[in-house]
């Protein structure tokens, strides 16, 4: 299965980053993009495939919503390496992808949905903004925990290759910020669209589902970090520790989705 | 053969450098002398303050192991002309200087090219005082096919050890590790501002780093003021007043403080309020003061970072250590590529060989072809081509498995009877 083809390459790509963290090296480096590359080019190959087979959106079981999920960390780091060039919020986001890919394999396309609200058209829209949106906040909680380490060392004057290998502070913060907008907005999109979908359906089950309270919650708190930030100027290691707290709320929500599809 | 005799930081005191050094303008002279002497094919010199060295290719080259004194020796006669260039006794040259020939010379090189044999192990200008003098040795006709060769094999052999080691990457000085750790705080230093605290040595140094590492803008700040004028013009930066710093602070990245002071020049207080007013963008304060001028307790404040003299000189050396690890690599570099260098001019050897072998078989074929054509009458020139043709055809038929044999072997070691040389020649297998 091609899944498993894309798993490989990930596993490799991950195995080349955390080479390139400890030795440095360019060539290994350069494979690790190739690896990412290549797994990226399976996975999409692989969706197009599901969809000339069953026309179905990329998101219309927990297969292929975590076919897409690997698919967008992939675009999302692709997207950020092109403006930071720093390879190494890939050493944290390709077990994300390798975990994604482990996941809908545990989970094979035979099991369908359920509910009978998943084929609504809103849904089909709804998603793919929710998953970028999530791989870009992933993307950011990913950069805080880069950042709260570095800046850790440079606190301890530690000069390991952690150190080493790290981007400049302002680098990680940067990128830390620019996921979270891009985040958030997508987060934002999804949700709305999420929401007119969820007002043609019965809303009252809906509202009390576990994924849509924590969607709204992780929605609060990423509005109130970005609003935040414009009022009060929070330290980038104060962004960095919200960030955190979102990822975790994120997490809740996705184990709420799965239970949800899975029920 | 290539033979080197110089002198460098650590075989010989300052005062004997500065006798050998040659300056840039005396150069040409000196190439003409030597190269007029009857041994001496080819030459190049380097001359940096560190290091004076002469390169000789040397023709029938006899040997440097007998007596120094003897009248045969090659080595003995290399001494006394440079001896006599460099207004020092044979003695005195002997003391301070090492000599090498053959391959050693070339690793050598090699070994300097790469920075292994500097100072500072593995700095980079070595490499372009090492270019440079190729260039003027080039100029001076001191050039010829052994050197054109071995700047070749230099320049790639350098670029190899700088690109496959590390050995250039790491700063070894606290001003150079200073910026260095600037850049892991800011990664883009156009955009940064920096304060100068001093205008002594270090703090220029510091300042001519940052300079170099493309800084935004530099404000120096002294208690005589005149001096942070001076030092603030000199890289383009503003001065201001020692009583006004303070209210400067926050609008400055990195700070670097350098002064004679017996008290901490820049507080806790200065830097809690710096940071009020900036407490999204952090600050780097080096201190290579000692008694040190920034007080430590600063880095409490949340986006601080202070760095003192001894952090920095951890920092140096750690990274000390790791390039003399990355030097054992570059040694590995350098053999391997002296063996390649001598490999190569060895099998050079041969060319002038086949050429002979090649215009003798050449000669014959023409003689050959005309006896026949007059015995036979053949006056046809079509025809004679053809002939002609056939020829050479089967001349290189038949030369080109021996040519390919000898260049092959050209750099055997081995010693082979004249039956055994002839089977490797025409070996067909």
């Amino acid at each position: 299965m091609v899944s498993y083809i894309s798993l490989i390459f990930y596993i490799l790509a991950f195995v080349h980053i955390a080479l390139f963290l400890y030795s440095g090296s360019r060539n290994v480096r350069n494979l690790f993009n190739i690896f990412m590359m290549l797994g990226l080019l399976s996975n999409l190959y692989e969706l197009i495939i599901r969809f000339m087979e069953t026309g179905l959106a990329p998101t219309s079981t927990l297969y292929d919503l975590m076919l897409s999920l690997s698919l967008s960390f992939g675009i999302t780091y692709f997207i950020l390496y092109a403006k930071y060039r720093r390879p190494l919020v890939g050493l944290f986001i390709s077990p994300f992808m390798a975990a994604a890919l482990v996941i809908a394999i545990f989970y094979p396309p035979t099991i369908t949905p359920s509910y009978p609200v998943v084929d609504s058209i809103w849904k089909v829209v709804h998603l793919p903004f929710i998953v970028l949106g999530t791989t870009f906040l992933v993307a950011a909680f990913v950069a805080s925990v880069m950042y709260i380490l570095q800046e850790a060392q440079l606190k301890k004057k530690k000069f390991g290759f952690i150190f080493q290998r790290f981007p400049a502070l302002d680098t990680i913060g940067n990128i830390n910020n620019t996921s979270l907008t891009i985040g958030f907005y997508f987060f934002t999109i999804g949700a709305v669209l999420g929401f007119i979908w969820m007002l043609q359906n019965n809303l009252e089950e809906l509202l009390s589902s576990t994924k849509v309270v924590f969607s709204v919650l992780t929605w609060f708190l990423y509005a109130a970090l970005i609003i935040f930030r414009r009022i009060k100027p929070l330290t980038q290691r104060q962004t960095a520790q919200w960030t955190i707290i979102g990822f975790v709320l994120i997490i809740i929500t996705y184990f709420g989705v799965a239970s949800f599809m899975l029920r | 053969m290539l033979v080197v005799l110089g002198l460098n930081h650590n075989s010989a005191p300052v005062t004997v450098r500065e006798k050998m050094a040659i300056k840039k303008e005396d150069m040409e002279p000196i190439y003409k002398k030597f190269l007029s002497e009857n041994n001496v094919q080819e030459m190049f010199l380097v001359s940096t303050c560190n290091r004076v060295e002469y390169y000789f290719v040397i023709k029938d080259y006899l040997c440097d192991k007998c007596d120094i004194h003897s009248p045969i020796c090659d080595k003995c006669e290399i001494y006394s002309m440079v001896a006599a260039n460099c207004n020092l006794s044979v003695e005195d040259l002997m003391n301070y200087t090492y000599f090498a020939s053959g391959r050693q010379a070339v690793t050598h090189l090699f070994a300097v090219a790469s920075g292994l044999d500097s100072l500072v192990l593995g700095e980079p200008q070595i490499f372009g005082q090492i270019k440079d003098s190729f260039d003027i040795s080039k100029e001076c006709n001191g050039m010829g096919v052994f050197l054109n060769r071995l700047f070749e094999f230099t320049l790639k052999t350098a670029k190899k050890v700088r690109t496959v080691t590390g050995i250039s990457e790491n700063p070894v000085s606290v001003s150079y590790a200073a910026v260095e750790l600037a850049k892991k705080i800011f990664s883009n230093l156009s955009e940064a501002k920096a304060m100068i605290i001093g205008a002594g040595e270090m703090c220029e140094l510091a300042a001519r780093h940052l300079v170099g590492s493309h800084i935004g803008s530099i404000i120096v700040t002294n208690r005589t003021f005149e001096k942070a004028v001076k030092l603030a013009e000199e890289f383009s930066g503003d001065a201001v007043t020692f009583d006004r710093f303070a209210s400067k602070l926050s609008e400055v990245d990195i700070i670097i403080s350098s002064t004679g002071s017996e008290n901490f020049v820049v507080t806790y207080d200065m830097i809690l309020d710096a940071m009020k007013k900036r407490p999204s963008r952090p600050m780097f304060f080096i201190d290579i003061a000692v008694p040190r001028d920034i007080d430590p307790k600063g880095a409490d404040v949340e986006n601080t970072y202070i760095y003192d003299i001894d952090d920095l000189k951890s920092v140096v050396e750690a990274n000390k250590k790791e390039r003399e690890k990355e030097a054992k690599k570059a040694w590995d570099i350098v053999h391997n590529a002296a063996y390649a260098f001598d490999d190569q001019m060895e099998s050079l050897k041969i060319t002038p060989v086949i050429k002979n072998m090649r215009n003798y078989f050449e000669e014959k074929r023409n003689e050959e072809l005309q006896k026949y054509c007059e015995k036979f009458k053949i006056t046809d020139e079509k025809e004679i081509e053809h002939l002609n043709y056939l020829l050479t055809a089967t001349l290189n038929k038949i030369l080109h498995k021996p040519f390919m044999n000898l260049k092959e072997h050209a750099t055997d070691d081995a010693k082979y009877s004249i039956a055994e040389a002839v089977e490797i020649i025409f070996n067909n297998k």
